[in-house]
């Protein structure tokens, strides 16, 4: 079997990656903090749903991801 | 789509609502949809006669031509390409230009009338009178007269009777109907029914000398407009919620924008009175679509939505704003919070995304003039066949058939009076 690496480079990004998703998950918690009139210690209270939030937006973050780099795959391998 | 199917998942949505057993004992014209409804006619056909095949008839004969139950031995259509075109969906089928030659046919056990609503009644009782079954669209006739003849033939005759309101048959509306009369929403304290459209309710007309043929809907003579042809479904809501029916009914209607030689209007605001208090409304514009189609019953502790299947509670438990959000991605009515106030603050808009009430809901947005699928009419159309077969009629549906129409028809004359009418004693027939 072959050994998988991972630079530490791919693991700087990912952490990044997921940081940035963490922060759009907390603000969108303050959003909705302000649209529903609701209240400022939800911040800290609601932790899980900003959590859970923030899982998706990197589920879906990784989905759009991969689709990019199979198209550039495909379009490489045309041009060559 | 297999119908058989559609009627087990019609089976497993109420079953994961309540035990079928219970549905069944609360519900009883829907023996037809259980598993013991099928046994009682497995091996046999209802054969059935279409009368008016235009685009309701041929939205029934797709759905029978799944429907093991059914066999359609006849058609019946005055306009010629109407009825090709359904002869071409049943080839074997007899074709008839008259009616009254249909219903001499010995064949046919049972008719569906699909024909505009002044032909309703006198193709009913001839068809009584033939010792024929009948499933006549709605609404039942053009007047309450038409309507109380039209129970004396079926009385007379013993046959078996149904009409087109399908909402019987729909699980979101027994489920809703299931949850109030348990007193989930506290008592009945209102009832709001719209039905908004922007299109001009036309069909295309190959020429000028068809248009009344065509277009019944929009002229008096064949038709008595929104209220007969979109009120008459959603005015059972209160009926069957309550089981009561009004004692007076007061509207307004006028031609706003489709000035186009029609006579029927083209908007209305209708309001009954219920022995109790209650108020249910029912509004229709066809120029203007914004709010679509909707249907609530409101209760002193909720309101329930109909036509999404969604129950809404007062004074709901308190939920994140975050939650709230993620809620209404989930229920996929990103309503626009904005215009909304927070739900502690009395006199603005509750901004609980409610509970769904039912799994794998199915909604209508009301812009068919044909018929929404998945809305009962499936189920309905089986039952008549069922019933054909056993001879037994399915309880409720003609009496919510006749309420259901009498009311639209005098929401209709009120709003042509610009008056109040009484639901007169003599009138309570059922
Ligand atoms: N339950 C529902 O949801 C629902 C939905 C749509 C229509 N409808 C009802 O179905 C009925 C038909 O509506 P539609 O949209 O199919 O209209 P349509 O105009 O498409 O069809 C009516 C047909 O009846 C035929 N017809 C008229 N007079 C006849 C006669 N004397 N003999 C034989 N055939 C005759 C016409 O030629 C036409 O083909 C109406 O009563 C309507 O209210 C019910």
């Amino acid at each position: 079997m072959k050994d998988l690496v991972i630079s530490g480079r791919k693991v700087k990004r990912e952490l990044l990656i997921a940081l940035g998703c963490f922060i759009c998950a907390v603000l969108i918690n303050i959003i909705c903090i302000i649209v529903y009139h609701s209240q400022w210690h939800e911040i800290f209270t609601q932790i899980g749903f900003t959590v859970f939030v923030a899982i998706a937006l990197y589920v879906l973050l990784l989905i759009v991801r991969l689709i990019i780099l199979a198209c550039r795959k495909i379009f490489c391998k045309r041009n060559k | 789509m297999d119908k058989l199917l559609t009627r087990k998942e019609f089976l497993s949505n109420l079953g994961s609502m309540f035990a079928v057993g219970s549905a069944i004992s609360l519900f009883p014209w829907l023996t037809s949809c259980t598993e013991k409804g099928q046994k009682e006619i497995e091996g046999q056909v209802a054969k059935l006669g279409i009368i008016g095949t235009g685009s309701r008839g041929q939205f029934h004969i797709a759905n029978l031509l799944v429907d093991k139950s059914a066999k359609i031995v006849a058609l019946c259509d005055d306009y010629e390409p109407h009825l090709k075109e359904a002869a071409a969906m049943c080839p074997d089928a007899k074709l008839y230009s008259d009616y009254r030659k249909l219903l001499d046919d010995k064949d046919v056990e049972g008719v569906i009338i699909c024909t505009p609503l002044n032909w309703h009644a006198v193709m009913t009782i001839d068809s009584f009178k033939a010792g024929k079954h009948v499933f006549c669209e709605k609404s039942m006739a053009y007047s309450i007269q038409e309507c109380k003849d039209v129970i004396a033939e079926w009385q007379r005759s013993g046959k078996v009777f149904v009409v087109g309101q399908q909402r019987l048959f729909d699980p979101k509306y027994i489920k809703a109907m299931e949850l109030i009369h348990s007193g989930a929403i506290g008592e009945v304290v209102g009832v709001r029914n719209y039905w908004y459209r922007n299109n001009d309710w036309r069909r295309e007309c190959p020429s000028p000398d068809l248009e009344r043929r065509i277009n019944w809907r929009l002229y008096n003579a064949s038709s008595r407009g929104l209220m007969t042809e979109l009120a008459c479904h959603q005015l059972q809501n209160g009926s069957w919620a309550m089981d009561q029916y009004p004692e007076c009914v007061t509207g307004m209607g006028s031609i706003r924008f489709w000035k186009d030689g029609r006579e029927v209007f083209d908007n209305v605001a209708v309001t009954y009175e219920y022995p109790n208090g209650v108020h249910m409304t029912f509004e229709s514009i066809i120029s203007n679509k914004h709010f679509g189609m909707g249907e609530f019953i409101l209760g002193s502790e909720g309101t329930i939505d109909l036509v999404k299947g969604i129950m809404f509670s007062e004074s709901p438990a308190y939920r994140s704003g975050i939650e709230q959000f993620l809620m209404q991605i989930k229920q996929g009515i990103l309503s626009n919070s904005a215009f909304a106030g927070s739900s502690w603050s009395q006199e603005e808009a509750s901004t609980d995304p409610g509970v769904r009430f039912t799994d794998k809901i199915i909604t209508t947005d009301g812009s068919s003039s044909t018929g929404a699928t998945n809305d009962g009419s499936v189920e309905l159309a089986h039952a008549f066949c069922h019933a054909v077969i056993t001879g037994q009629q399915p309880e409720k549906i003609v009496k919510e058939a006749y309420y259901a129409t009498a009311l639209a028809l005098m929401g209709d004359q009120a709003s042509h009076e610009k008056s109040t009418l009484y639901f007169k004693d003599e009138d309570r027939i059922l």
